[in-house]
């Protein structure tokens, strides 16, 4: 079968053409090579210090899984849709295995398509997936998948898409209008990650009362959401908004603070960084945007950068801080952060604010973003519903 | 010191101390021009909390990074000064710097460019030996800081010849004329590092011919990124520049669009100066502190010609050096560096980015 792929796609892992048999949402067969998997990426990536993609094995562990099919549990029968194409991107590893996943959680085969740029956890990740599919007892699993990689072309992904039926598609709001251009089957659905961005909300008064040690945990949470992806992913808080609910000056700079002395540990200041910081600190004061910048504050050498905006925004903003850069401001109540919800905001991490009761209050507040409002530390944390899609019930259908 | 006065200056002649008295009253007025007449500069200005009068250090001065010409327009004249936009030669697909020059600091970059090559070369004009292709100043598209820089240099010569063709192919009749035409007389030849390297000591090593340009002066620019997969350094350069070309006197120079004009020569003890109308400062990337002497760091340039656009203080994206100060050998008074390479790309994770690879 190999010899059915189109000409430059490479085959890294299961079969050339899979099979499209939608299968019921987490078929048994399917949660057996899932742990499987879980297991061999732990031991491999744990050894490697690959955190991400140990946080992948994790999340593939079957505890976690089992949780995850009580929670979609549908009255109706449900099955997936067929075959699914993932386009996943280069630069977050590990984002192709969830996406791989939660297609297969949904009871489809896949076929996923891996930059050619991509780098070494990917090529990990992927050896380890080809791996535990080759073994005979997920033969029936290795028929629905397909890890593949080509150079961009329009016309391979078209090929690749008439026989799909439907597609995943990451990479930010240039990679959806390019995807968007291509034709799929008309009865297939697509689910498209676009461009975001995410804040967090801390209260003053929280923070002000935290001791040492636990002040200390707090900043490694935050340095897990902001640092890892370089402060570059969706979901990576851009702007810290303090909740002027008591506290004072002095607990805010005590917790940036922390946060230098956690990234002074964690975090890979090299120069490159510390250039492109540089520019997106004097790109954002140059442009007033969000607001005017009213003041810089360095913590921890240059290490972070805190830029004070002069007001809350009081409309939607794009707001591109990174490697370090956070911009500030504070509001007196949850609701005032209402008009910046545009739906370009994404998650919302909290610190000392309940996320379910502040969910609520944006809901109820008619919030035209924020899809995620998540305790710090789960900045990062893939789940399935994201992006505000219930993704295992967006990529099967139900009888009924 | 009036700018009449500082562009009359030798282009060494300074101290430390002479030096650092006048870039902390000219970056002030620099500083203070570009405030007033540049909103966006004025805004970053405010954001970093710089009093509207401070009389700053050298050290303490706001800089640019280089890159921000990439992606915004900033100038502190009037649109209609503008008579000049450069565009720095940027890869394919990568932004390239757009830099407005007004008249003033046009003929302020012409002005110091011929002084400090007036230092190694003399005052008289020589026959110029160009090692390029004229197609770079004809061709709008290539127009950028290689046609700058050869149109800068043009003006140093008396006669001028062009070594490559409208292919880039070596044009040997033509070059071979021209050198037989001089012979014995001192001739300045002027090109890209890379393209010296690639299309002539190269060219003119496949074909065998040595020629003895021995009275010439070679003047190169522009790094040496692309020389380093090939392990070109500048002692290569140097040995096969004397033996295909018969030069003696080679000199690399450091220099950008972003500051044109005030290049940084190499002096013959292979040391890179900065002259009276610029400086360097080399910082530490993790808190842009200033780097011990031998300590590598990013080059931070400052330069006092930039009138038409907020580039008198910038960072650039060059790791360097610093050698010394005042006390080069050569005798030139000022700093003097090495720049030992480009910041090196990490590889940078976010989620914005997949189709395209």
């Amino acid at each position: 079968m190999r010899d059915e792929l189109p000409p430059g796609v490479r085959l890294l892992a299961g079969v050339a053409r899979p099979s499209a048999e939608p299968w019921p949402p987490f078929a048994p067969p399917a949660l057996d090579f899932l742990s499987a998997l879980s297991g061999l990426v732990m031991a491999r990536a744990g050894a490697a210090r690959q955190e991400e993609l140990a946080a992948f094995g994790f999340w593939c562990r079957r505890a976690h899984l089992d949780a995850l099919a009580q929670r979609h549990a549908s009255q109706r029968p449900r099955l997936g849709r067929g075959l699914l194409l993932h386009l996943a991107p280069s630069n977050v590893p590990a984002i192709f295995g969830y996406s791989y996943a939660i297609g297969l959680l949904a009871g489809n085969a896949g076929i996923v398509r891996l930059s050619s740029r991509r780098g070494a956890s990917e090529d990990a990740l992927c050896e380890m997936i080809g791996q535990t599919l080759d073994r005979p007892e997920f033969a029936a699993v290795k028929v629905r998948s397909a890890f593949v990689s080509y150079e961009r072309d329009d016309s391979i992904t078209e090929a690749l898409l008439a026989g799909c039926d439907g597609r995943l598609v990451w990479g930010g709001d240039q990679t959806v209008s390019a995807v968007r251009r291509l034709a799929m089957p008309p009865h297939a659905v697509e689910v498209c990650f676009a461009d975001r961005w995410s804040f967090a909300l801390l209260s003053r008064k929280t923070v002000a009362g935290l001791d040492g040690e636990a002040l200390a945990g707090w900043a490694h949470h935050f340095y897990n959401d902001a640092f890892l992806m370089d402060q570059n992913a969706c979901s990576s808080p851009q702007i810290v908004v303090w909740l002027r609910d008591g506290g004072n000056e002095a607990g805010r700079r005590r917790w940036w603070q922390a946060v230098a002395k956690e990234a002074a540990s964690r975090y890979p200041a090299d120069a490159y960084r510390a250039v492109r910081k540089q520019e997106r600190f004097c790109l954002a004061a140059m442009d007033a945007q969000p607001a005017p910048v009213a003041r810089l504050e360095r913590y921890g050498g240059s290490l972070v950068q805190v830029a004070r905006l002069a007001s809350l925004p009081d409309g939607p903003v794009a707001c591109k801080g990174g490697f370090g850069l956070f911009f500030e401001c504070e509001a007196e109540r949850p609701e005032q952060l209402l008009p910046m919800l545009g739906p370009k905001v994404q998650t919302v991490v909290c610190g000392g604010v309940e996320p379910a009761r502040l969910a609520r209050l944006f809901a109820e507040g008619h919030a035209r973003g924020a899809d995620r409002v998540v305790p710090l530390g789960q900045a990062l944390a893939m789940d399935t519903v994201w992006d505000g899609h219930d993704l295992i019930a967006e990529l099967s259908r139900c009888m009924g | 010191m009036e700018r009449e006065e500082w562009l009359a200056l030798a282009p060494y002649g300074l101290d430390r101390g002479q030096k650092r008295a006048l870039y902390r009253s000219w970056m002030a007025r620099l500083t203070a021009h570009h405030r007033q007449c540049c909103p966006e500069y004025r805004r970053l200005l405010d954001a970093l909390g710089c009093p509207e009068d401070a009389l700053l250090e050298p050290e303490e001065l706001p800089m640019l990074p280089v890159s921000l010409f990439k992606q915004r327009r900033l100038c502190s004249v009037p649109a209609g000064e503008v008579f000049k936009t450069l565009t720095s030669s940027g890869t394919t697909g990568q932004q390239v710097s757009r830099i407005c020059l007004d008249a003033r600091t046009s003929a302020d970059q012409q002005a110091v460019l011929y002084r400090i090559m007036a230092d190694r070369i003399g005052r008289q004009r020589l026959p110029l030996l160009v090692l390029d292709s004229k197609k770079v100043l004809r061709d709008r598209a290539m127009f950028s800081a290689r046609g700058a820089g050869i149109l800068g240099f043009s003006i140093f010569g008396s006669r001028c010849c062009y070594a490559l063709d409208d292919e880039m192919r070596l044009d040997l009749a033509a070059v071979r004329e021209f050198a037989q035409k001089y012979a014995g007389r001192p001739m300045l030849l002027y090109g890209f590092t890379y393209i010296v390297w690639k299309q002539v000591l190269q060219a003119l090593a496949q074909r065998g011919e040595r020629l003895s340009i021995r009275e010439g002066v070679l003047i190169h620019g522009g790094g040496w990124k692309k020389l380093e997969n090939q392990a070109v350094g500048p002692a290569e350069f140097k040995a096969q520049a004397a033996r295909w070309l018969g030069v003696r006197q080679v000199y690399d120079y450091y220099g950008m669009a972003e500051q044109t004009g005030c290049i940084y020569l190499e002096c013959p003890c292979g040391h890179l100066h900065a002259s009276v109308w610029s400086d360097v400062l080399l910082r530490r990337p993790a808190d842009y502190g200033l780097c011990a002497p031998g300590e590598p760091g990013l080059i931070q340039v400052l330069s006092l010609l930039p009138w038409s656009y907020p580039g008198h203080s910038l960072l650039t994206e060059d790791m360097g050096v610093l050698l010394g100060e005042d006390d080069c050998p050569c005798g030139r008074k000022g700093k003097y560096f090495a720049v030992t390479g480009r910041v090196p790309q990490a590889e940078v994770r976010g989620c914005s980015d997949t189709y395209e690879g």
